[in-house]
């Protein structure tokens, strides 16, 4: 079932104001965050975790194996 | 977004919308009917308005108590009855929504999705692996929700070779056929059928003045191992937080153009959605605690003979069936809504033209990266006597490894003042997920010593 278009023949302010706000959405530029302190020390023990986990998880698949 | 042409007196204001690319223009067709009912109130217009901006919440929600959910859930009753898990159920709702709410935030202001904000944020490194992930731990998890389609259809004598093709096959089409808005009613409506299990639960006659105890006392049933039970434990935080659901919410706000003015209504759209997940949760701990619970060998009792054990209870035949659907009704929503969060992150990682709005011709990377995953995860369910424990198992495996970081990453990002500027997290936003990333280390460091060292 096709909808009934909302839209008026001519733009009404309020359709205009509605457009600014709109492609006021568009998002910003996206630089890359500058890796230090906690986030230096936060990423290091999510590597550790991560190869901790592995490690972890190789041991139990290779006990289920044998 | 491509900026206004001059206007004319000439110039209609669909006119004024045919420069923009096809999924803004649909997207900017959906945002003008919520403008104007947000700019002319009335009581009448505040209802739609609220009904126009839910979604991504309530869908997220619902979709986590999915096919393994309802499993997980529906043993849990039958090993533990109706003690311990329902406070930890409950437990569960500000938990699930304090960690969705914060994608609702970062998804609204930014305007980018999760994959998207990881890859540009902390470089290819991270974005290469969160991606890879979440893909893996995708495909697995749509593994799980065809299972449950399988099992729920074969109660009404349909062969796998029929529903899961069929399952796979209506999840792609809506996908590639519907606009954001149609597709996102559609599962709406679908995600209402998870209320199935609270009648249910009712029609079994549970003891309420046990549930309403159990709710103050966290019980845990004497002589339990406390191996399986942490096990358990895992396995229902596992089913209420889980890395694909971060990813979903995030860009679905996005496709959908909710913006900084909507976050209130986000807000509470997926609190309805928590408080919705922790009741059916607890309406099936509640069903199968009160029928199942207790009967020999039950805490051995796999997904059939649970079903079996409550077509021979006062539940009889129809329950069963209204049970079983609830389980094909599961695994279909969330089969939609994890098939839509691979596409999204595989388009947002790789900088694809990404929207339901785009017709398939438009996006065909955005719509098959999804679909041939779904598919791919079909066609193992179809595979005679494949290691589903073995499978089962891995999924969790990744998901323990990737729910920290997945996490730290979004905890990261809502304590970024230069992306969020005034929306950056609360301290009590900010000690509330620190706890819960914690508990996530801990519970996830003990499975894998368990999994590594069992006789421990």
């Amino acid at each position: 079932m096709r909808r009934k278009e909302d839209f008026h023949s001519t733009p009404t302010q309020d359709f205009l104001a509605f457009l600014q706000e709109e492609t006021h959405q568009e998002p910003k530029p996206l630089s890359r965050a500058p890796v230090q302190g906690w986030i230096q020390i936060a990423f290091w023990g999510l590597r550790i975790y991560i190869v901790v986990m592995l490690v972890m998880v190789g041991i139990g698949f290779a006990r289920g194996i044998h | 977004m491509s900026a206004i042409p001059e206007t004319s007196v000439t110039l209609t204001e669909a006119d004024l919308l045919q420069h923009l690319p096809e999924d803004e223009r649909q997207r900017i067709k959906d945002r003008w009917r919520i403008y104007q009912l947000r700019h002319h109130p009335s009581w009448w217009r505040r209802l739609l308005l609220f009904l126009s901006l839910i979604g991504p919440g309530i869908l997220v929600m619902i979709a986590d108590n999915d096919a393994g959910g309802v499993i997980t859930y529906a043993q849990t009753g039958a090993m533990y009855g109706v003690g311990f898990f329902i406070p930890f159920l409950l437990l569960m709702i500000p938990v699930a929504y304090i960690v969705q709410e914060m994608t609702v935030r970062l998804g609204a202001v930014t305007h980018r999705g999760h994959a998207e904000m990881i890859w540009g944020r902390y470089g290819a490194f991270w974005g290469v692996f969160s991606l890879l992930d979440l893909t893996v731990a995708n495909i697995l998890t749509l593994v799980t929700e065809f299972i449950g389609i399988r099992v729920g259809m074969s109660i009404f004598s349909v062969p796998p070779i029929i529903s899961v093709p069929v399952a796979w096959i209506f999840v792609a089409a809506i996908m590639i056929f519907l606009h954001y808005s149609t597709w996102e009613r559609l599962a709406l409506w679908i995600a209402a059928g998870n209320i199935i299990f609270v009648p249910l639960a009712i029609a079994a006659h549970p003891h309420w003045s046990q549930v309403v105890v159990a709710v103050g006392n966290w019980h845990i049933p004497a002589g339990v191992a406390l191996g399986a039970f942490t096990y358990v434990i895992l396995a229902n935080l596992g089913t209420t937080i889980s890395p694909w659901m971060l990813f979903f919410e995030q860009s679905s706000v996005v496709d959908k153009g909710l913006n900084v003015h909507d976050i209130p209504s986000s807000q509470a759209d997926t609190a309805i959605g928590s408080v919705s997940m922790g009741i059916i949760a607890i309406a099936i701990v509640i069903l199968t605690g009160t029928l199942v619970y207790g009967h020999a060998d039950a805490a051995d009792f796999d997904i059939q003979a649970i079903m079996h054990t409550l077509r021979q209870s006062s539940l009889g035949h129809v329950g069963t069936a209204l049970f079983a659907l609830g389980l094909v009704e599961a695994g279909l929503i969330a089969a939609i809504t994890i098939t839509a969060s691979t596409s999204w992150a595989v388009g947002e990682a790789l900088k694809l033209p990404r929207s339901l709005n785009l017709k398939p011709q438009r996006a065909l990377p955005f719509y098959l990266s999804g679909i041939l995953s779904a598919g791919m995860a079909a066609m193992v369910v179809l595979i005679p006597h494949v290691p589903l424990g073995f499978l089962n198992l891995t999924v969790q495996v990744i998901a323990s490894i990737f729910m920290p970081a997945a996490m730290l990453f979004l905890l990261m990002l809502l304590n970024d003042r230069e992306i969020m500027g005034s929306y950056v997290n609360r301290p009590w936003q900010n000690w509330s997920a620190y706890a819960i990333v914690g508990f996530l280390i801990l519970a996830n460091g003990l499975y894998g010593y368990t999994v590594a060292f069992p006789s421990s």
